[in-house]
């Protein structure tokens, strides 16, 4: 008798193989499109160390109204003006401790604005002390 | 003619062995470049122009317009929670486990902030030290 599985040519199918791949690429495409990573970070003060040593003369006090208007050190300016007035205090102390105190009923896009102000300026010492801090130091008007 | 009769007998045939290949490699590029996301809700993030790559792996604490929050501990999808107490309780789950865990603050540019400094405290009584608050390029306008 004769073989006829000899005749047979192996081959190994591979048309769908480039199916199953597109279909992750397409899976994996619209996954990554939606994720949100980036953002302004800042460390909070460490649990076991005294929060606000800082004494309030030396650092600079930062204050957003509800309406988004600033106070510097006690005295209105405007955002725009905030480089100017933060980048001389820098030069002489580059570590030189900012308080940021924003009004409870502001919009938080009115303290990331001066936030972000501060990360451009290049403030390395941002401070953001909650209600409940400034309640526990006294220091809440 | 003789070159007409060679021209019948061609076999047309388009390779595509080489195609998964191709969608292969796509695949693995899409596969290491893609940050999964573990939260796709909605918002309108305040918009910076410094901007840092928020850690992997950070839990996320969602704050929507209508000052509802959604919590997730970084490895699986946000979930609601009730209210400041309960995201209380889930921030000191985390960093009961690892102090160092970093957060992402993802929040709606209009929510007041008084939500969010409610949030920062629960983090900063939790021993939370790296926070992120997530935000929009200026330079994706």
């Amino acid at each position: 008798m004769r073989i006829v599985r000899r005749r047979m040519p192996a081959e190994i199918p591979t048309a769908s193989m480039a199916d199953v791949a597109f279909l992750l690429i397409i899976f994996f495409l619209v996954v990554s499109i939606y994720s949100v990573t980036r953002g302004i970070q800042f460390s909070l003060p460490r649990h076991d160390e005294a929060t606000l040593t800082v004494e309030p003369e030396a650092a600079v006090l930062i204050e957003v109204a509800e309406t988004g208007a600033l106070t510097v050190d006690r005295k209105p300016l405007p955002l725009e003006e905030l480089t100017a007035y933060l980048n001389p205090r820098l030069a002489r102390n580059p570590s030189k401790p900012v308080i940021l105190r924003t009004a409870l009923e502001a919009p938080y896009s009115a303290m990331t604005d001066v936030f972000d102000e501060l990360r451009q300026v290049g403030v390395r010492n941002v401070v953001i002390p909650t209600q409940a801090e400034l309640q526990l130091y006294g220091l809440e008007p | 003619m003789h070159v007409s009769r060679t021209r019948e007998r061609f076999q047309s045939a388009i390779p595509t062995a080489s195609m998964a290949d191709i969608a292969f490699l796509l695949v693995i590029f899409f596969m290491i470049t893609t940050a999964f996301s573990v939260d796709r809700t909605a918002l309108e993030l305040p918009q910076t122009a410094e901007q840092q790559q928020a850690p992997k792996n950070a839990a996320v604490i969602v704050i929507t317009a209508d000052e509802r929050f959604l919590f997730s501990a970084g490895e699986e999808d946000t979930r609601p929670v009730g209210g400041v107490e309960e995201l209380a309780a889930a921030i000191g789950r985390v960093t009961a486990s690892n102090r160092l865990h970093p957060f992402s603050v993802k929040a709606d540019r209009t929510v007041k902030y008084r939500v969010i400094d409610g949030v920062l405290e629960q983090l900063r009584v939790a021993g939370a030290e790296n926070v992120t608050l997530l935000s929009r390029g200026e330079q994706a306008l």
